[in-house]
């Protein structure tokens, strides 16, 4: 059985009181810890093979997650760590090929249940490697039935997949740690001289995308929402009105009469669910259906790491939400009685069909693609990470 | 991540932020109801986590490194938890507990802090009982006291406040034992003069306005949040000067002595953010529900919960060390982990849970790891804990209920905490502000009366290590329970034999039966420390005469706890009765039974006419209490007037118009007035001060008031010619002699002849009065007890003596 030593558990705890405290603002200083901390867990402490390895891991995923019930990022880290080390192994058991890389993930893809439509939507995306690929697939097939995944996993040992693991997670983290920066690199390609961008509160993803827009003098006004309660619009007018950009900061309640005037939405997402729905700022769904009702796009900036797999579980606004203290809206100096409720979510869901295209790290992906570059990101054995862990706790 | 813990070595090695807390309220009202719950204040449960947890984490948030806790005679449970909670194993280095045994306030505490010499630079002293919890960052309050020492060298503290709005009085984070009135100046917040008097009494010193360059800006009641950021010459302060006990003594110690040492203090008021200073059992309730609804965020529990021990059901296993072998604790501890889901209408639910289906929880709820609740059970505001199970058809409203309790059917249970291993049985109704401590049970039935607090009869022996606790004292509950004289009697009676120790099991049981019904088990508790501080502060006032120094006034009212364990202020007169009991022996009996005629006279108050503090005591008892209560008081301060007059020699004009001015003042009727009148003259020989100690003697006291004054004040209020107001006179006196027949009655002949030679009686009037009291008696309206025979023959013979003066008319006087 693997065994974590104590001064990782107790970075581990450490981390979650950092989490709790909200030490990390930005969700990239969440992302990056994250990988730290699994990269010392795999590091330090003991286990023989890949499949102990992973056990070890998805028994810590809900852990990791402590102090944020409604946040997904670390999930998704760990989901993807996971799919890395699954890669590796692999990787070691069938010899150092990249071809095979690639099949493995569509194996992967062959397995989950949409087997069929997965298999069209390939053939479409890659029509010259198809006849490559379909010889793969076949002998990957073979492999699988003959062999399970899990068992394949275990022959890997410690001392081999160790290093080649931390050269994958060290390559990941830089990966992450960079994502902003290359999601602001398309900046050009969406935003176009003289347009009028209206934003939803503060997004540090959003603020790269415009900075690096008017630093490539591009010439474009912003619209900011000011996102009451929390009025982080205003910080992020500060900034960028501090970079030369025309900012003009505009009241949530207004955003239906100004929807008119404006070319296009871009906003930031808290994560991204497998339909390509998102949980972003409370405001973002008033936002979301003026866009519609006016067919003014709607631009979604999201990360590869806030890309998650799980879908919501209902329509019910508690599910996906957090709920901040009622100071936001009333003082606690003033005097009332507890039949008064005050009620502040912090997030909203938007249903996918209102998103017009999700810029993720690479390019530009409608919402119903998501569910397949989420497909590519994790192993579908990995997605009822959450359930599962909140199921063995009770 | 990496620049994380970057930034926070880098801090280290320039300062470590150090927070001390001293885990101890100092009133000795909570710390006897705690002491039957097993679990000190600051570690009772808060919303499946204990409030100390609250604290820790409140801290960790502003980045302090290092935290130091002071326990007092709570230690050894403070130690057993913190070796069971996560936090010793995460931070090695972040808390360190420092037992103070024998501190017996804050002051000591801090003695001991500095014996141990680990403080050497600014630190964060949260006082009170050592409980915040606040979403603010504090670290920031390092940075505003290291400016005002860049602006004043002598700034030794830095005060935090946090702001209210005007109506404070009815805010509900505000007890009375926050009542402040703080001067400082408007720019650099300096504080000038810092008072707990009220306002009626408190006097701004004027030579403030007249220091230059300075605006005076006045705060009346900012929310106390019990913090304060100290240099390290406080606690060398404390070392000093044994007479700061508190930080009230402690702050108006520095600014008295502040030409002298030269020491200045700074106040901060926070505008925003939510801070509430757990220090008593209103604001823990306050605290849960605060934290319920969210006003704490992020310090709410679905995000705090951890994976750490839950607190209550943990039967305490003794711990072997700190370091504990991470293997098997780990997956013990985590199994222990139950996550906390949050559902809409802040309804928290912990772990497994059985709801019914009929079931109506309403809203700001918390529901602990395998609680069940039945069906028909309407829950609102309250906390369940764990293992707990609700039986049908039961309200619970804004209650907090720990761990293992059962309730049975239909019960109600109002505004009231129950412990640990609590039973309820079937049709209970608990009524406000109960307390009902480990283990006890409620028959069926039962009906428990506001603000009682029911222990388990054994758990006094078993949990308490008793230091010759004199059980005899009857007033144990604050001044609400005070009127229901009729439930107070016959419980008295029972725990006047409770004295005799060895028959005090048996007492109790069937002591029992009245409170908690025949089937229950728990007898209510009774304030055992107020024998002690008694005679303290009765030495304390004997000592101190007539001296106006506001010092020793604090202490008294400190040692007397003026404020109960809900942070009601504790009005005067229950303590008094206490004391008359101890002190004088005489009167003790008759107080008892009529607290209501009777002036309270009061050995807190003794000085403070002169001094000004209970000035306002008083000014806060009128908002609360009744008429009756008015006139009551209305008597307490003209027998203040009337000492003052009688020690300082006033000129009876002066106090004449003093009394008229008091009447509009407490709104009495003219009856009324001249009932108090009466009543306070010749009750005032019972003031210590007056009594001449040695050898007490009513009658001679009463003829040297008398003598110097209140015959004129008789005089010059039951006129002569007035009958009603004559008829008042006789008839009160008449009261008072039979109510304490043993020195007044008796000397009734005395009394009479010397009112009747100075004429202030008219012998038509005594005639007349007698002839109607007669009558009454002879109508049997007026039954004579034997006791009170005494009084009649004397009153008789003096009536005779009086009818053949009238007709010999030449007679001289011949009674003395």
């Amino acid at each position: 059985m693997a065994r974590i030593p104590v001064d990782v558990e107790i970075e581990i705890d450490r981390f979650c009181n950092n989490v709790k405290q909200s030490t990390y603002t930005r969700s990239v200083d969440l992302a990056l810890a994250t990988i730290l901390i699994l990269k010392k867990l795999i590091g330090e402490s003991k286990w023989s093979n890949a499949s102990e390895l992973i056990t070890m891991i998805r028994s810590q995923a809900h852990r990791l997650n402590e102090g944020q019930p409604v946040d997904s990022i670390t999930f998704n880290i760990t989901r993807r760590i996971l799919k890395i080390i699954r890669e590796v192994s692999v990787r070691i058991i069938h010899g150092k090929n990249e071809g095979s890389d690639i099949s493995l993930t569509l194996q992967a893809v062959l397995n989950d249940r949409a087997t069929m439509l997965t298999m069209n939507d390939d053939e479409y995306e890659n029509p010259d490697d198809n006849l490559q690929l379909k010889k793969k697939q076949q002998v990957q097939a073979d492999l699988t039935e003959s062999m399970p995944i899990n068992s394949i996993e275990s022959e890997v040992p410690m001392h081999i997949l160790k290093p080649e693991l931390m050269d994958d997670l060290n390559w990941y983290a830089t990966d992450v740690e960079l994502s902003v920066q290359n999601l602001a690199q398309q900046a050009l390609a969406h935003i176009h001289a003289n347009e009028i961008i209206l934003t939803l509160g503060y997004s540090y993803t959003v603020e790269r995308f415009f900075k690096y827009a008017a630093a490539k003098k591009r010439q474009f006004h912003v619209f900011i929402l000011e996102h009451a309660p929390f009025f982080t619009g205003h910080k992020m007018a500060i900034n960028l009105s501090q970079a030369n950009i025309p900012v003009t900061v505009v009241t949530d309640s207004a955003v239906f009469a100004i929807m008119a005037r404006v070319n296009k939405i871009l906003i930031g997402t808290r994560s991204l669910l497998a339909n390509g729905g998102l949980t972003a700022k409370s405001g973002t769904y008033n936002l979301a259906l003026a866009a519609k009702n006016y067919n003014v796009p709607l631009l979604v900036c999201a990360p590869t790491y806030k890309f998650s797999p799980t879908y919501l579980p209902s329509f019910d606004p508690v599910m996906c939400n957090s709920f901040p203290s009622p100071e936001n809206i009333l003082s606690y100096e003033s005097l009332f009685q507890s039949s008064l409720d005050i009620v502040v979510p912090m997030h909203d869901y938007v249903p996918p069909e209102l998103v017009t295209l999700i810029i993720g790290s690479g390019m530009g992906n409608a919402p119903s693609y998501v569910y397949r570059i989420v497909s590519e990101l994790y192993s579908a054995e990995d997605n009822d990470l959450e359930r599962s862990q909140k199921k063995s706790s009770r | 991540m990496g620049k994380q813990t970057n930034i926070n070595s880098d801090y280290r090695e320039e300062e470590r932020l150090t927070c001390v807390l001293v885990l101890d309220s100092f009133n000795s009202y909570i710390n006897e109801i705690v002491s039957h719950t097993t679990l000190p204040l600051c570690l009772w449960p808060v919303d499946g986590q204990s409030l100390l947890d609250y604290t820790i984490h409140t801290l960790m948030r502003s980045g302090i490194q290092e935290i130091i806790l002071l326990a007092t005679s709570n230690s050894y449970e403070i130690r057993t938890y913190l070796m069971n909670s996560h936090w010793l194993k995460t931070y090695p280095k972040l808390i360190r507990l420092i037992p103070c045994k024998d501190a017996r306030s804050l002051g000591d505490c801090l003695k001991d802090l500095e014996q141990e010499n680990i403080i050497n630079n600014h630190f964060l002293l949260i006082y009170g009982n050592g409980t915040l919890i606040t979403n603010e960052k504090l670290n920031n309050l390092f940075n505003i006291h290291k400016e005002n020492i860049k602006k004043d060298k002598n700034c030794i503290m830095t005060l935090v406040y946090r702001q209210l709005e005007s109506n404070q009085f009815e805010h509900p984070s505000f007890t009375d034992d926050q009542h402040l009135y703080i001067i400082r100046d408007s720019n650099t917040h300096r504080l000038y003069d810092y008072s707990k008097e009220y306002l009626d009494t408190y006097e701004i010193p004027l030579d403030l306005l007249e220091k230059p360059n300075v605006t005076i800006e006045t705060l009346y009641c900012p929310l106390d949040c019990h913090l304060a950021v100290c240099s390290t010459d406080v606690l060398h302060l404390f070392k000093d000067n044994f007479d700061f006990l508190t930080i009230n003594e402690f702050v108006k110690g520095v600014l008295r002595d502040e030409e002298i040492a030269g020491h200045t203090i700074y106040s901060y008021l926070y505008e925003t953010g939510y801070f509430l200073s757990v220090h008593n059992l209103r604001l823990y309730m306050k605290a849960t529900f605060d934290i319920l609804r969210r006003w704490s965020y992020p310090l709410v529990p679905e995000i705090i919960a951890s994976m750490h021990k839950p607190l209550v059901s943990s039967t305490v296993t003794t711990p072997t060390s700190p370091q504990i072998k991470s293997n098997d604790s780990y997956t013990s501890f985590h199994n222990m982990s139950y996550p906390i889901v949050y559902d809409k209408h802040n309804i928290y639910k912990q772990g497994d849970i059985q709801l019914d289906r009929l079931s109506n929880i309403q809203k700001d709820v918390f529901i602990g790891n395998k609680s069940q609740i039945l069906s028909g059970v309407c829950i609102s505001s309250s906390l369940i804990g764990q293992n707990c199970i609700i039986g049908k058809n039961s309200r619970i409203e804004n209650s907090i209920i720990w761990n293992h309790v059962q309730i049975g059917e239909n019960c109600h249970i109002k505004n009231s905490i129950i412990c640990d291993n609590v039973l309820i049985r079937n049709n209970v109704q608990i009524n406000k502000e109960c307390i009902l401590c480990k283990g006890v049970i409620i028959g069926t039935n039962a009906q428990l009366k506001e603000r009682i607090t029911i222990i388990a009869s054994n758990s006094i022996t078993s949990t308490k290590p008793m230091d010759d606790v004199e059980i005899d004292e009857d007033i144990q509950l604050p001044p609400v329970d005070f009127k229901r004289s009729n439930s107070k009697q016959s419980r008295s009676s029972t725990r006047l034999s409770d004295k005799s120790l060895p028959s005090s099991i048996e007492e109790t049981i069937t002591s029992n039966i009245d409170l908690v019904g025949s089937d229950g088990l728990g007898k209510e508790l009774i304030f055992s420390f107020l024998h002690e501080h008694q005679t303290k502060s009765f030495q304390a006032t004997s000592d101190d005469d007539d001296d106006d120094d506001d010092e020793d006034d604090d202490n008294d009212e400190k040692l007397l706890n003026p404020f109960d364990a809900w942070g009601y202020r504790i009005e005067n007169k229950d303590l008094s009765i206490d004391d008359n009991e101890d002190n004088n022996e005489r009167p003790s009996k008759p107080f008892v039974k009529q607290p209501s005629i009777i002036s309270d006279d009061d050995d807190d108050d003794d000085d403070d006419e002169t001094s000004g503090t209970s000035g306002s005591s008083t000014a806060t008892e009128s908002h609360r209490t009744d008429d009756e209560g008015d006139v009551s008081e209305f008597q307490e301060e003209v027998i203040r007037t009337l000492e003052r007059a009688y020690l300082q020699k006033l000129k009876k004009e002066n106090i004449i118009v003093e009394l008229n001015m008091l009447k509009p003042t407490y709104d009495v009727s003219p009856t009324e007035f001249d009932q108090s009148i009466t009543r306070a003259v010749f009750l005032l020989p019972f003031e210590k001060k007056i009594t001449n100690i040695e050898k007490p003697n009513y009658w001679n006291t009463l003829k040297l008031t008398m003598d110097q004054i209140t015959q004129d004040i008789l005089k010059n209020y039951m006129k002569t010619t007035n009958e009603e107001a004559q008829m008042t006179l006789l008839n009160e006196l008449d009261l008072i002699c039979l109510k304490f027949i043993q020195p007044i009655g008796e000397r009734i002949v005395n009394i009479l002849n010397y009112l009747y030679e100075k004429d202030v009686l008219v012998e038509e009037w005594i005639l007349k009065w007698y002839k109607n009291k007669q009558e009454k008696i002879q109508k049997n309206e007026l039954v004579i007890k034997p006791e009170e025979k005494i009084y009649y023959d004397k009153l008789k013979q003096f009536i005779e003596w009086l009818q053949n003066a009238e007709s010999e008319d030449d007679d001289d006087d011949d009674e003395d």
